[in-house]
């Protein structure tokens, strides 16, 4: 819509027009940018440091630099915008040009004042840097911020975002996708009205808790992309599981996953040295009785040792054992064999927990275990193993929803 | 009664024409219709960072908004 309205405004040299994407991942708004053709330049604002509640607002701003609709109609955007003239006005004296932060400096008057707003601009800082080791430190500002005042939404909301950041990134930590969807909880008990908040959660949530499946774009814009000629912007993390599945519409009858235990009294060798990473996220981290919580897991293989996943017999399958009032409705307790004899893919299982109206509200860690075969390169030694974890999450009548 | 009425007209309108050092006297720093909006820096989409301040003297149309 802006697209069209816009461009003959930005051909006649008249206009500017700047792009801000509340994303997490900026790839992704890089893509979305290609498809639409957007000739204008785009920021991302992944930490949302605009403090923004929603999208879209657009902001129309005069040569001088003034505001003069701070949430403009397309239908006003001629009339009310490019036919009008406005005189120049100065700029007031404590407007400055922005320059990229120095988190040092920020960290030395964050120490002396000890406020959580000045080591929350250290965290912005440092994630606005993006160089090495800049996620590790940006989590540490936030978390100096969260000491100081445990019910600032904005810091949560931020260290969520970087430790998401950092979970799909090399120096990934166990546990940091969880810590994320803990801190995006937390934001959203504080301000539940946060839109921008709430959109994370729900990106990685249960299919009931979605208005829409909200990559569905991306296979479309790859085909569009391709019929044009072009090749399109590669994406550095995939959308997958429950950022592509579709929501749970109304009355859909509920697939009920039949739980097997296929080694009941542990008699399979444990892969005692972890050959494979596991990580559990579940979203959200807290939930109501009578809700759904979406259960992520993730198998990588030991990047040091580099085992194979050897794919000639069974898939990899994990078992859970469920409390009574909890029931798995839809997923898959499986991942399937590649095609190819090995691979070393990371593999995911995703599917979704129905905790009871009547399930007690306390913190739950439920047994599972995974059963995967792999082939070690170094000693060409082929075994099938299994691994025990927990799939932990509270139920809390005060939980915030996603809906 | 009807010069006073008079004379309001005349401010508003001084102020819609806008005569620049008035207007900017009282101006001030903010996102609010009337106030001069902030600049900032933030990254762009080519792993570089990029600032409003690159991009003025011009009308700006800044619109935040989402894939999803």
């Amino acid at each position: 819509m802006w697209q069209k309205i816009t461009k003959p405004y930005i051909e006649s040299g008249e206009l500017t027009v700047i792009g801000v994407v509340q994303e997490q991942h900026p790839d992704r708004a890089k893509l979305y940018r290609q498809w639409h053709q957007f000739d204008w330049p785009v920021f991302v604002d992944a930490l949302n440091t605009f403090d923004i509640a929603a999208v879209p607002i657009p902001v129309a701003i005069d040569e001088s630099g003034v505001v003069r609709h701070a949430q403009l109609h397309p239908r006003d955007f001629v009339a009310k915008f490019m036919k009008r003239s406005y005189a120049n006005a100065s700029r007031p004296k404590n407007d400055k040009v922005a320059t990229l932060p120095d988190p040092v400096q920020l960290a030395n008057r964050a120490r002396s004042s000890k406020t959580a707003d000045d080591w929350r601009l250290v965290g912005d800082a440092y994630f606005l840097r993006q160089g090495a080791n800049d996620l590790e430190r940006a989590v540490d500002a936030y978390q100096q911020a969260l000491k100081l005042a445990p019910q600032d939404g904005r810091a949560h909301f931020r260290l969520g975002v970087t430790l998401r950041r950092r979970f799909e990134s090399a120096g990934r930590m166990k546990g940091d996708a969880q810590a994320a969807v803990k801190h995006w909880g937390e934001a959203l008990a504080i301000d539940p009205n946060q839109y921008i908040w709430r959109r994370r959660l729900q990106q990685y949530g249960p299919r009931l808790d979605k208005p829409y499946d909200f990559y569905f774009w991306v296979d479309k814009a790859r085909a569009d992309i391709q019929a044009r000629g072009e090749r399109s912007v590669e994406l550095r993390v995939e959308p997958e599981g429950s950022e592509l599945e579709m929501p749970n519409v109304g009355t859909e009858s509920l697939r009920r996953v039949s739980l097997i235990n296929r080694d009941p009294k542990g008699r399979i060798t444990r892969d005692a040295s972890q050959y494979v990473k596991i990580d559990v996220i579940a979203v959200p981290h807290v939930v109501r009785p009578g809700q759904r919580i979406r259960i992520r897991v993730e198998f990588l293989l030991d990047p040091a040792r580099r085992p194979v996943w050897n794919n000639e017999s069974s898939d990899l399958m994990m078992y859970v054992e469920l409390n009574k009032e909890m029931m798995i409705g839809s997923g898959s307790l499986s991942f399937p064999n590649p095609k190819t004899a090995e691979s070393r893919e990371k593999r995911f299982i995703e599917f979704e927990i129905d905790v009871d109206d009547s399930t007690a509200p306390t913190t739950y860690e439920l047994p599972a275990y995974a059963l995967y075969y792999l082939c070690e390169k170094r000693s060409d030694k082929c075994r099938y193993l299994r691994q025990d974890f927990r799939v932990k999450f509270a139920v809390s009548p005060d939980a915030p929803t996603l809906r | 009664m009807v010069r006073h009425v008079f004379l309001a007209v005349t401010i508003v309108n001084m102020l819609a024409v806008g005569t620049g050092p008035a207007y900017a006297e009282k101006a001030t720093v903010g996102r609010g219709v009337g106030q001069f909006f902030p600049d900032f820096v933030l990254p762009d989409l080519n792993g570089g960072h990029g600032s409003l301040s690159d991009y003025r003297g011009k009308k700006i149309l800044l619109i935040n908004f989402a894939s999803w």
